[in-house]
């Protein structure tokens, strides 16, 4: 899904020539430049939180409620369901009008995943992870590779100012609420 | 003579079965439409943001192989039989896994800009198209594609839609959800007049999975589980996994 971001481009503008504006315009598909960015002294906006791989590992955990469902996977007799970057509701769908909460998969950053035999592949803070899920009581780490181009991080709340997000400080798994000063990025609605 | 032609007849049948049971039977499960994530034998196929990943999968091991780049705007991958369909913002694009280890372009079906997912029954391609935020030129619709030959796709009907997102399909039944308008269940026996069967306004349906008489399906405000039947046409809520307020 196109998720549009806007930054505070005026400067930039200043050094460039209408030409290359005009191929800019072109490359990005739509010929309607959008609204103009707002400067704003202050604004209620988001900070990102970023993940760090290292306090990330896999593991199981006591049942969480839903807050934002993304992905649905059904397995054998389980319900799977997707946590928006923090990990997997893991249900007992053996009855489908009674679907049991089982515990939560902690994996950090994950949005996608898949089974085959056991062995659940998922990407995990923009890894790819191989786990074995033994009917989730334990889970045990098969294998792990970096992906080079995945999606990177949760995109800001839509129709916001938000903090400029710094590639260098990691992969982003959430953004919280706060006061900015003078903030230079905004998220399109 | 006649105990031949109905002998190959019989196997063509087998064979198309089993291509539509392949996942099931090989140890992995199903996952709804709008997904980056495609098992089909010892392979895993991951749609990154411009290209198909290749991953070896077999005995629990994970290896990685080719990569092939597609564009940008690649958004859902969908495997059955020899084929992957990938769902972009311009169309449908079909990659033959004829050799698993190395996708290859097969087509590039194409309309104009829309978000959309698209999955496979048979030789039949249903493909939902989404006015997207980015560029409003896009129509919301669902479209019918005869793949028989996968080389050269045709179109054979678009039903215009308010809002589709992810969709399903489960022998005569077409699960289409339409974001805000809800959930909306087709009987596309008839597929030049396909029958809309029962339709659920009551929440916002991003994506579904229909497998074996139970539709699960994600909303804005929680997981809702509905029984159908092919024969009967009836589709009736078994549960609801709520949503809670983020604190």
């Amino acid at each position: 899904m196109a998720v549009g971001y806007h930054f505070n481009t005026s400067s930039m503008v200043k050094r460039t020539s209408p030409g290359f504006l005009f191929l800019l315009l072109l490359v990005s598909g739509c010929l309607d430049p959008g609204p103009q960015f707002v400067v704003v002294e202050r604004a209620t906006g988001y900070l990102p939180v970023y993940g760090s791989p290292s306090a990330a590992e896999a593991s199981m955990s006591s049942p969480r409620p839903v807050i934002q469902p993304g992905k649905i996977y059904l397995y054998d007799k389980y319900l799977l369901l997707n946590e928006k970057m923090q990990g997997i509701h893991v249900f007992d769908n053996s009855d489908p009008s009674k679907p049991i909460n089982l515990g939560f998969l902690e994996l950090l950053g994950n949005t996608d995943f898949a089974i085959k035999d056991g062995v659940l592949y998922a990407d995990h803070l923009g890894d790819i992870v191989a786990l074995t899920i033994n009917d989730f009581g334990t889970i045990t780490q098969q294998g792990r590779i970096e992906l080079e181009d995945w999606i990177q991080g949760m995109p800001p709340p839509p129709g916001f100012y938000f903090e400029c997000i710094d590639p260098a400080k990691g992969f982003i798994v959430n953004w919280r609420e706060v006061e900015l000063k003078n903030p230079q990025c905004y998220a399109l609605p | 003579m006649r105990f031949l032609r109905l002998a190959i007849i019989w196997a063509f049948v087998v064979s198309c079965e089993s291509d539509s049971t392949v996942d099931l039977q090989s140890g992995s499960g199903q996952a709804g439409s709008m997904t980056r994530f495609a098992v089909a034998g010892n392979h895993l196929y991951l749609l990154e943001s411009t290209s198909i990943k290749v991953f070896t999968i077999a005995d629990s091991t994970l290896a990685m192989g080719e990569t092939v780049y597609v564009r940008a705007g690649i958004e859902t991958i969908f495997a059955n039989g020899e084929y992957l369909y990938l769902g972009a913002n311009n169309g449908m694009y079909i990659y033959s896994i004829a050799d698993p280890a190395r996708p290859a372009f097969v087509f590039q079906y194409e309309h104009i800009v829309a978000c959309d997912p698209v999955v496979v029954q048979g030789n039949r391609a249903y493909i939902t198209m989404r006015s997207g935020n980015g560029c409003n030129r896009a129509s919301n619709a669902l479209e019918i594609v005869d793949i028989s030959d996968p080389y050269s796709p045709v179109l054979i009907k678009n039903y215009p839609m308010s809002s589709p997102h992810g969709l399903a399909v489960d022998g005569t039944m077409l699960f289409v959800c339409e974001g805000e308008y809800g959930l909306k269940v087709f009987d596309i026996t008839e597929e030049q007049a396909i029958v809309l069967l029962h339709s659920n306004e009551d929440f916002f349906a991003y994506d579904v999975i229909a497998r074996q008489g139970d539709a699960t399906v994600t909303g804005s405000d929680g997981i809702f589980q509905f029984s159908y039947r092919n024969a009967q046409n009836t589709v009736s809520l078994l549960s609801k996994i709520p949503v809670s307020a983020a604190d």
